[in-house]
């Protein structure tokens, strides 16, 4: 079965994007979700921590 | 491969201005690992939060620095090992390095003298000029009316320096240093006016007035400098949007 290469093409007011490895685009967005998600936590926990002290 | 994949990573790093979602979401991490890298410096205790804050936000800036000195020659515009030495002494990248050197207290106990290192975090901030617009237009006056404003700073230098000398002279039983008299003479061109130190002799109040009205004029310089240059930035970025 041939794979077939997915590419997403974006035409916005600022020129044209494209994203030729998506899925590649994807697991790096979720890696900075959880991360952002991960600091958050962290900024919240010390900030709670501080004013509970 | 290696020239697409290096290509890729500086488009990421740069902040986004077309719909790239890799580059918005790193954009985004950024901002936030700096909002979030200065929360330690509110606090007052230290507890677990504020080390994995500080290990995360750390790791994240020097990896950020890494790709960033990666992709140096992309960012410099030319193909050149000297790309990367003129990137290193560039003013972004110094605040970058800066910005890094709080590691150092977290992974190495070092003697107390050397926690001051901490407060290299707050160069921290001077990163987010990259990802806002705004700061993107303040930077860009600043740099505009740097001479103009240097000059105003040398002559409320000079003027501080010329009223503490006189109050040193004319009333040194106010003040246990020339700190003091410097410290004095800076509260009162500025108009703040603490209080915690006061002329109690004639002459020495009558310095004080002229400097409460000298600092008036000479604070207000600065304002009205900065104040027309913005106008004119944003004069000129409307007037590009129009064309």
């Amino acid at each position: 079965m041939q794979k077939r290469r997915q590419s997403s093409q974006l035409i916005t007011d600022e020129g044209v994007f494209l994203d030729k490895h998506v899925k590649r685009t994807k697991i790096f967005v979720f890696i900075c979700i959880v991360i952002s998600i991960i600091l958050i936590v962290l900024g919240a926990g010390a900030l709670i921590t501080e004013i509970t002290y | 491969m290696s020239e697409e994949l290096k290509r890729r990573v500086y488009e990421i790093l740069e902040p986004s201005t077309v719909k790239d979602p890799a580059s918005k979401a790193y954009d985004f991490l950024m901002t936030l690992a700096v909002i979030v890298g200065l929360i330690p410096m509110m606090l007052k205790h230290e507890n677990s939060f504020v080390i994995w804050i500080d290990v995360l936000t750390s790791l994240l800036f020097m990896i950020d620095y890494g790709f960033r000195l990666y992709t140096a020659d992309y960012k410099m515009g030319y193909k050149s090992y000297k790309a990367y030495f003129a990137y290193v002494v560039s003013p972004m990248a110094i605040f970058d390095l800066l910005s890094i050197i709080p590691v150092v207290s977290v992974f190495w106990k070092i003697s107390s003298a050397f926690t001051l290192l901490r407060l290299f975090r707050v160069f921290r901030v001077v990163k987010l000029v990259r990802y806002s617009k705004s700061m993107v237009i303040i930077s860009n006056v600043l740099r505009k009316v740097r001479k103009q404003i240097g000059a105003v700073f040398v002559l409320v230098i000079v003027y501080i320096f010329i009223s503490a000398m006189l109050m040193f002279q004319l009333e040194p039983s106010l003040f246990d240093t020339f700190f003091d008299a410097l410290y004095w003479a800076t509260i009162s061109i500025t108009t703040i006016g603490y209080g915690d130190i006061y002329p109690v002799t004639l002459l020495g109040r009558i310095i004080t007035m002229i400097s409460a009205l000298v600092g008036l004029a000479v604070i207000a310089l600065p304002t009205g400098i900065i104040t027309a240059s913005y106008m004119a930035e944003i004069t000129k970025k409307k007037s590009k949007y129009e064309l």
